[in-house]
This record gives C-alpha cells, sequence and structure tokens, in this order.
C-alpha cells in the first residue's frame, strides 16, 4: 500500500459518499493501483436523485445498477487506477453489463412512439 | 402526532418502512423505525422494532434502552404494570435515567432539581431533563433559565435554538417547547430521526429544511458533535471541503471521544492528503473502540502507505483478530509481509483472499512472484495462468 493506493482510496470513499452509496456496507480498499469494492451494494435513502417534478423509469434495482455502471466509470477515471475489481452480493457485471445478484435483466430503456 | 416540527413524520415513517422491507436484517433500521412509530404514537408498533432489533443484534445498546424507556410509556397509558424493562441489561446510568422517566410519567413533576443532579449520567442530558420536567410542569421562567444555562454550554447553541424555532428574538415560544417536550420524550435517541429527515430533505433539494431538521435533532439530545458531524459529512459529500473541516472540527472540539467524529476527521484528513493528521484521528478513535475493525483497517494502511510497516502489521493484524473474515485487512496484510520479506506468510494470506471468491489479477501476479521466489514453480505457473484468465475477465467485463 502506497501513499498513492491511501490517495486513490480517499477519493473512492468521496465519490461513493456524494452519491449517498452505503459505506457502512461495503468494504473499500486499493492496492497497487488497483480498487476492490466488496460487501452490499445500496444508497442511504431509496433513491437519492428522486426529484417530485421529474418522472423516473425503472425500480429500485434498476437505478441501483444504473448507478454501479456511472461509478464504475468514474472510478475507473481515477488517476493512477489501474482496475477496479468488484464482489457484491447483491449486484455483479458478466459480459459486461451490471445485473442483479439473481440474474435479473438490467432495465433498458424502451423506445418512444 | 403527524405534524412534527421534523417535516412529515409520516412520510419520513413510509420511508423507513420501505428500507426495512429492503433490509429486513439491519438492525441500525429496525430501531430508528421504532423511535419514527413510538413519535407517531404505535407504542406497539415501535415495541416490536425494537425488539426485532434486539433478536438481530443482543448487543445493540440503544434498542435496549430504546426498549427499556418504551415501557415506561405502557405503564403510564395502559396501567397495566408492565415489569420495567423486562429484566434488559441495563448500565446503571442508563437505568437511572429510565427510573427519572417513569417517575415524570407517572405524574412525579415536582422532583426537586438535587434527584435530577444525582442521576449519574452525561451533563447534557441532564440539563434536558431539567427543561423537560420545566415544559411538564408549566413553569415559564424556571424552563426559561434552564435554556439560558443550556445556551451557556456553548456559544453556538443560541443559534441552533432559534433555528428551530425555540427561541424568539431571545424570548423562550412554549407551543414550540411543548412540542420539543413531546419529541423528546425522555429519550435523547430520538436525535437520529432529526438526521435521517435531514438527508432526505437534502436529496430532495431542500437544503434548509435539512438545516432545520438537524438543529432539532441537535436539540433533542443536546448532541452537537452528531450534529456538526452530519453537517460535514453533507459538506464533505458536495466537495466543499473547507466547510467540512470547520464541521468535523468543531464535532471533535465539542466532543473528543466521539467515535464517529474521529473517523469523519480521519477520512477527511486522509482524503486531503493529510497522513499525519488522519493518523492522529484514527489513533484516537482506536483508543475509543479497540475493536472497530475498520478504525484498525485504516490505520494500517496508513502506517502502510508511510511504510511503517511494523506497526501496519499490528493494526491490520488487530482489525482481523476483531474480523477474521475481512477480507480487504487479508490483502492488506499480505502485501505488507510482501514488503517486508515474509514470503510464507504473504502466501497463506493471499490464498486465503482468493479463497474468499476475490478474482484478481494483481493477487495473482503477486501470488506467481513469491511461489518463483520459494522454489515453487508448479504453484507459480498455476497462479500465472489464474492471472492472465482474470485479466481475460476483466478485458471482457
Amino acid at each position: 500500500m502506497s501513499a498513492q493506493d491511501y490517495r486513490i482510496n480517499a477519493e473512492v470513499r468521496r465519490y461513493f459518499v456524494s452519491r449517498w452509496v452505503d459505506v457502512s456496507r461495503l468494504q473499500i480498499g486499493t492496492t497497487n493501483g488497483v480498487i476492490y469494492i466488496l460487501g452490499h451494494f445500496e444508497t442511504t435513502m431509496e433513491d437519492p436523485r428522486h426529484r417530485l417534478d421529474v418522472a423516473q423509469e425503472g425500480g429500485a434495482m434498476e437505478r441501483l445498477l444504473l448507478l454501479a455502471r456511472h461509478l464504475e466509470r468514474d472510478l475507473r477515471r481515477i488517476r493512477d487506477v489501474r482496475d477496479v475489481i468488484f464482489k457484491l452480493d447483491n449486484i455483479s457485471k458478466r459480459g459486461g453489463t451490471w445485473r442483479a445478484a439473481n440474474g435479473a435483466a438490467p432495465w433498458m430503456k424502451t423506445g418512444g412512439g | 402526532m403527524s405534524s412534527h416540527r421534523f417535516g412529515d413524520l409520516q412520510a419520513l415513517l413510509a420511508q423507513l418502512d420501505g428500507r426495512v422491507t429492503a433490509c429486513p436484517s439491519y438492525a441500525d433500521l429496525r430501531n430508528l423505525r421504532g423511535l419514527a412509530r413510538a413519535q407517531c404514537g404505535d407504542a406497539l408498533g415501535a415495541r416490536s422494532d425494537f425488539e426485532q432489533a434486539l433478536t438481530l443484534n443482543p448487543n445493540y445498546a440503544t434498542a435496549r434502552y430504546c426498549l427499556a424507556w418504551l415501557h415506561t410509556k405502557f405503564e403510564s397509558t395502559s396501567g397495566a404494570g408492565l415489569a420495567v424493562a423486562v429484566a434488559l441489561p441495563l448500565p446503571a446510568a442508563a437505568r437511572a435515567q429510565i427510573d427519572f422517566v417513569r417517575q415524570v410519567r407517572a405524574g412525579r413533576t415536582d422532583l426537586p432539581p438535587a434527584v435530577i443532579d444525582g442521576l449519574p449520567v452525561p451533563v447534557a442530558w441532564r440539563e434536558l431533563d431539567r427543561l423537560w420536567v420545566c415544559v411538564l410542569r408549566g413553569t415559564h421562567a424556571q424552563a426559561a433559565e434552564q435554556l439560558r444555562r443550556v445556551g451557556a454550554l456553548d456559544g453556538d447553541f443560541p443559534a441552533l435554538l432559534h433555528a428551530a424555532g425555540m427561541l424568539r428574538r431571545g424570548v423562550p415560544d412554549w407551543p414550540s417547547l411543548q412540542a420539543w417536550a413531546a419529541a423528546f420524550d425522555g429519550n435523547p435517541y430520538s436525535d437520529t430521526l432529526g438526521r435521517v429527515a435531514a438527508d432526505l430533505a437534502l436529496a430532495g433539494g431542500d437544503a434548509a429544511g435539512a438545516r432545520s431538521a438537524l438543529a432539532w435533532g441537535a436539540l433533542l439530545s443536546l448532541d452537537l458533535s452528531a450534529y456538526w458531524v452530519a453537517v460535514g459529512t453533507q459538506h464533505e459529500s458536495r466537495g466543499e471541503e473547507r466547510a467540512a473541516l470547520v464541521a468535523l472540527g468543531r464535532a471533535v472540539q465539542v466532543d473528543g471521544e466521539r467515535v464517529e467524529a474521529r473517523i469523519a476527521l480521519g477520512f477527511l484528513f486522509a482524503a486531503r492528503g493529510q497522513a499525519t493528521d488522519a493518523i492522529e484521528q484514527f489513533e484516537a478513535a482506536s483508543r475509543l473502540a479497540p475493536g472497530y475493525a475498520d478504525v484498525r483497517y485504516e490505520l494500517g494502511l496508513l502506517y502502510a502507505a508511510e511504510e511503517r510497516f511494523d506497526r501496519a502489521a499490528v493494526e491490520l493484524g488487530a482489525a482481523l483478530d476483531a474480523h477474521p473474515g475481512y477480507v480487504l485487512a487479508q490483502l492488506a496484510l499480505g502485501n505488507v509481509f510482501v514488503a517486508t520479506g515474509r514470503d510464507e506468510d504473504a502466501v497463506q494470506l493471499l490464498q486465503s483472499v482468493r479463497a474468499s471468491g476475490l478474482r484478481s489479477a494483481d493477487v495473482e501476479a503477486t501470488l506467481a512472484r513469491l511461489h518463483q521466489r520459494l522454489g515453487h514453480p508448479i504453484q507459480a505457473r498455476r497462479a500465472r495462468e489464474r492471472a492472465r484468465a482474470a485479466a481475460r475477465g476483466a478485458s471482457r467485463g
């Protein structure tokens, strides 16, 4: 664990806290530039982006999967990060797609019409 | 009571219902919903939640206190004469507090100050108990004097009293004080509802409502440190580092023995690259809670980053003693052993990491190097193959 790893780890925690991810249910660590996220992934409230005047498509799991996708993208962009490894008990990434742990298909945005 | 200074208590309760449904084994949520149910007058529902919290975590001291506190409500409302706290183990101070609440509910509003001062509870609670009794008696002069005493505890407190509406232009607002007395109800843990309501308000874009809910929550317990931790966390989540530093620094200044304040400030220092300051805070937290695995883990990481590997090994070992399944502590300690030449110990730990199900090309590559150094060519080759497989899986993912 280098000073660089600790800086990355601190930045990861800040990303999670700013997006209302419940860090108390996660193990977060960085070693040799590889970020590890283990545990149960959820937010501290039902929908931190919810606004009464904005219709939200999809349910809680779809929002969680979308959040996971955005977080992974943002974490990989942190300077000096070589890889991001998730081992979560409620969601996982398979074939490039985030899914619920029970294998439920992710929310797909339907076309208009 | 559904109308409440926290905001819409029924909406808060609905949110908590959803959270408990999603996370039924989370004891904290059960306790929180129990507090909200009690505030809404649902004593039976509250009892169910507190009991379930204790079933999930028999060592949950707050839930134990809340259940004992709730029994005092049953005694005063139903007259059923339920046994005190049903033999729940409580510290002497908490039991004395419960007995005090029971006497107040039984109508003993004539309790002299000496009885209150004799309670073996923290000073802040006694001051709130004094205020509670004065408001219940309707003795406005004494209540006003008590507010002045409370305000003298901290220079920022009068501003909080104004923010919560208990003072208007320096004069006590009696309807607000009576609402406070009903909300406080002899249970200082009710302030957690204020923090939850503040989080929800902030998520909904209502910053003013969030600050008001925090102020109200702080007043319920006079727990100013918790208030400042919550404020600091909100600032940090918005990237306002300087404001977060001020708030969290204040939290530690007000109550240096509050573990969550030390931890929050430690993380903030670490994020700012101030390793020495971060270590100081985590060391303080560790002294307060030596069995707190996360604190020992973070200390281990900090020491390892400073290349103080001997201290790092001690802290990470303590984290594993407290939580043997702490995979990242195993990984961190394994890397410390690699750095200090303890190859066989490192192999053992990194194999435990792999056994946990964690697939990491980096871990396998490290194992390959270690096996090569130890003269285990077959194991080294297998580890290299696993590293390649993990890397292929990562590139496809």
